[in-house]
């Protein structure tokens, strides 16, 4: 039997034709994925000050609690998570497959559909017109848009994906391409029974928390740890370790990732939270497999010398799932979530996982492949190692006083003698310093929209240049003769 | 790798396996759920919202109020209370029985007497099979557990039945408030609501809730003063202006005011204290005899006062002030107790040696005279309390004397009010 040849993502050669191929759909995705950055960052601002001045904007409806507080995430998740996440799985399987992107036309249309749909979410819920359903609350007109948009950049990665020239199979091939059919499976579902035509009762609880458990867990997941394995070897310079048991965190996470989400307190029948606790607590092996796996990686590999750079992105980030992933996993625990349930611990964890694990992962990613695709260096380099610096201690000062309010506050809640406003008068201190974390993360998403929009000036200037060199180039004399 | 459409076949099974546990076995379980019958009665639950209320949920979902309030009850479990109902003939052999089951029990006992508190179901069963071989009869009552609870926030924890005509449901998971699955029961009162939602710092101190200006409309009083406008704090009031609420703010009011735990179910069983007052009925059916009222008072309370006061009418510590034995209530005169059930109270107040700071609801409009008299009888007359009747005559002459739209006063106030 001949041996099996494992891949290894540190032969592959960067390929500058692929680069070159996948230019305007990338500079479409992040583009507008670093200005929903920003926006979602604003709203988040306002959201968080309403809770020490409930006074702050309260005349405007379009900028309720109630209603910024859910744009914000939703600005978060689908206005930058989702489209960076697509872009760089683009730019993964291109690359990995050693295939230039063909009809990079559509690509850019898609991501436009989708930045479009994002805003008409936004103003459909700034508006009032959310669906009422958590990570969902985008109007059926914007979801409709996503879906397609989703479609589209879903199928070109595909048809590419099977194009490739390159045909070996590396495990963040696995992640990326269960990560593209699974977000229009989910998010179809969620949609034509919640919205479209709504199921009753409670079984919309039970539909909704399973999308978003499988969303904000298991397609996160797939993205963001299917890229972590490919930049982790790449900038430590030793293989992954391995590439069976990668394979062994893949399907761990598939079988029981996917059941958790249903809170063990909810109105449900009871096999319902009993499974979804049971598969939490079995989603340990594949959580602590990925840390394992980028503990082993990094162990021994090359002292890498961008301190601040790409690379400490991937590594935060990879930190963050592991620590995330394992406060997901206690909080379906019935006996901790009996405290932690309904309180800040939940919006704690969300944050952890959508800002320290997948948008630090994706910086990274950005930073690395972003001025090979565009063939410039970024405009403000120095810039990178700030915003690692200062979304590091964002994350930690919106997400560590959140979780150690939101245990307080439960612990107050589940004492009858304490009175309500007692509990919540807790807990104001630590939202106070979860502002200024969120301020934090607002300046370092400035620093990376900057280099973004930066760089996108750059290349769109030499563009405009060169189209205009072309155009006023002096005819050949030759053909001006004849 | 050849085995790469394998993985990715097996990977989309797996995947399916969550869609099929989630998605389709909920639906397929619960998707063909039908009203339920309530606990020892005839009537079906849930029944759909109607009118303002069915509108207010549109509005409770688009102003996302889900983002700081859940709208579920946590319940621990259940447990016993064993009441005698009826010593019988051998009343000497009953209390025996009685105090075989319970030795702490006072020498003396009477009707209704709480033989047993807090009790598993198994001991309750052995305490009414000796106490009916005693020859008294005794009834169990069933007591969901848990701080939720204890909090008053339902009489029982929430269960699938609740939200059948939920669309979308709105369940929450934040508590930056409090829950609100039982706010219909607790704070009855639509000018409370709205008061509230216009400025909840005139009505709860250091409350971190947005004030809903946008949902209220200020108009000047012309010719003819709305009948919607808000009875406002002193403090809020301007001069010769109105604050009216929108169509808006009266649906989600209204939304609010439907909100509440307490039917008892097959698979959520509880026993509202002193009886169901859903179940009690219509007050024809209970009845002019001074046993019927004093029980009528005691349903009434349980299931609207007792959620703050407690049924043992002691209050909450350094929240609800105590009924039994308080200046307000044990004395001669009704009418302070009368004001304060019809119109609420808002500020300071001292009860009991105390100093509490309060915004109760008003009950005027949830309740009727005859059972606004029933239930101040029954605080008058319980846990010590040793004031008169009141009859419902009492009731509509305080009425009367405040007027359709009464203020609600603080401490001060009332006291320049004759008893």
């Amino acid at each position: 039997m001949n041996e099996i040849k494992i891949p290894d993502t540190r032969t592959e050669t960067p390929d500058s034709r692929v680069d070159a191929s996948l230019r305007w759909p990338l500079f479409a995705l992040f583009g507008g994925a670093a200005f929903w950055l920003m926006a979602g960052s604003v709203l988040a601002m306002i959201a968080s000050i309403k809770f020490h001045a409930p006074g702050f904007l309260a005349a405007c409806p379009w900028l309720t609690y109630g209603r910024v507080q859910p744009a914000s995430d939703d600005a978060l998740l689908y206005g930058f998570c989702i489209p960076a996440g697509m872009g760089v799985a683009l730019w993964l399987l291109a690359q990995l497959g050693q295939t230039p992107l063909r009809g990079a036309i559509v690509p850019v249309f898609a991501a436009k559909l989708w930045h479009l749909g994002v805003l008409v979410g936004l103003a459909g819920i700034l508006s009032g017109n959310s669906t009422g359903f958590v990570w969902l609350e985008f109007p059926r007109a914007a979801s409709v848009m996503l879906f397609f948009a989703y479609l589209l950049l879903a199928l070109w990665a595909m048809m590419n994906f099977a194009a490739r020239r390159e045909r070996a199979l590396f495990p963040s091939h696995w992640f990326l391409v269960a990560a593209l059919f699974w977000f229009p499976w989910i998010y179809s579902t969620a949609n034509l029974f919640l919205v479209i035509w709504p199921v009753r009762g409670v079984v919309q609880f039970a539909i909704n928390s399973w999308f978003t458990n499988n969303l904000l867990f298991v397609w996160l997941a797939f993205v963001g740890v299917g890229a972590a394995f490919y930049f982790l070897p790449k900038f430590s310079g030793r293989p992954l370790q391995t590439y069976y048991f990668a394979l062994f965190a893949f399907w761990t996470l598939v079988l029981f990732g996917t059941w958790c989400g249903i809170p063990p307190g909810a109105p449900l029948p009871a096999w319902m939270p009993v499974l979804s606790s049971v598969a939490a607590t079995l989603t340990i092996v594949p959580v602590l497999a990925v840390g394992v796996i980028a503990w082993q990686t990094l162990c021994g590999g090359e002292k890498c010398a961008t301190r601040g750079g790409p690379f400490c992105f991937i590594r935060f980030g990879t930190l963050s799932f592991v620590l995330s992933s394992l406060m997901l996993i206690a909080t379906a625990c019935p006996r901790i979530s009996r405290v932690t349930e309904f309180t800040w611990f939940g919006p704690a964890q969300t944050q952890l996982q959508l800002y320290g694990f997948f948008a630090m992962t994706m910086f990274g990613a950005v930073y690395h492949l972003l001025p090979r695709v565009a063939g410039f260096e970024f405009p403000f380099p120095k810039l990178v190692r700030v915003h690692f610096w200062v979304s590091l201690f964002g994350t930690g000062l919106l997400v560590l006083p959140l979780a150690i309010g939101g245990v307080e506050q439960g612990l107050k809640l589940n004492h009858p003698d304490v009175g309500f406003m007692d509990a919540l008068k807790a807990t104001l201190p630590f939202l106070r310093a979860s502002t200024i974390g969120l301020m934090l993360l607002l300046f370092g998403n400035l620093l990376f929209a900057l280099n973004v929009f930066g760089l996108t000036f750059v290349w769109e200037k030499a563009l405009v240049k060169k189209v205009f060199a072309a155009v006023t180039a002096p005819l050949n004399a030759p053909e001006v003769r004849a | 790798m050849k085995n790469g459409a394998l993985i990715f076949l097996a990977a989309f099974i797996a995947l399916g396996g969550s869609w099929c546990g989630f998605v389709l076995a909920p639906q397929l379980q619960l998707g063909g759920t039908k009203q339920t019958a309530i606990l020892n009665s005839s009537e079906v639950y849930p029944v759909d919202r109607l009118g303002e209320a069915s509108l207010g949920l549109q509005a409770y979902r688009a102003n996302g109020c889900a983002a700081c309030h859940t709208k579920q009850v946590r319940q621990d479990g259940v447990a016993c209370d064993v009441i005698l109902v009826n010593s019988g003939t051998n009343r000497l052999a009953v209390q025996a029985a009685a105090q075989a089951v319970n030795p702490a029990l006072p020498g003396l006992i009477g009707s209704r007497q709480t033989v047993l508190h807090n009790a598993s179901k198994a001991a309750a069963d052995v305490a009414i099979s000796k106490i009916s071989s005693a020859g008294g009869k005794a009834e169990i009552s069933i007591i969901a557990t848990g701080p939720d609870i204890a909090r008053g926030w339902g009489l029982r924890g929430s269960v699938a039945e609740d939200f059948l005509y939920d669309n979308p449901i709105q369940l929450g998971s934040l508590r930056a408030g409090p829950d609100l699955a039982d706010e219909g029961a607790r704070l009855p009162d639509i000018n409370w609501q709205l008061v509230h939602l216009y400025a909840p710092r005139s009505l709860i101190e250091g409350s971190v809730m947005p004030p809903y200006r946008y949902l209220f409309k200020v108009r000047k009083i012309g010719g003819k003063p709305s009948p919607d406008a808000l009875i406002l704090p002193p403090e809020l009031v301007l001069a010769s202006r109105e604050i009216v609420p929108t169509p808006e703010a009266k649906e989600l009011a209204a939304y609010l005011l439907s909100l509440r735990v307490d039917v008892p179910l097959p698979d959520a069983p509880v026993t509202p204290p002193g009886g169901s007052y859903a179940s009690v009925g219509g007050e024809s059916q209970a009845g002019s005899g001074e046993e019927a009222m004093f029980a009528r008072g005691r349903a009434v309370y349980g299931s609207l006062c007792g959620l703050c006061h407690g049924n043992d009418g002691l209050g909450k510590t350094d929240q609800v002030p105590p009924l039994a034995g308080s200046e307000w209530v044990n004395v001669r005169g009704f009418q302070r107790a009368a004001r304060i059930a019809l119109a609420g109270l808002n500020g300071r107040i001292q009860a009991k040696g105390k100093d509490w700071n309060l915004s109760m609801a008003a009950m005027g409009a949830a309740l009727s005279d005859a059972d606004l008299a029933t239930v101040l009888t029954f605080i008058r007359q319980s846990w010590g309390n040793q004031a008169g009747a009141v009859t419902a005559d009492d009731v509509t002459a305080v009425r009367a004397a405040i007027g359709a739209r009464p203020q609600p006063m603080n401490g001060d106030q009332l006291k320049s009010v004759p008893e």
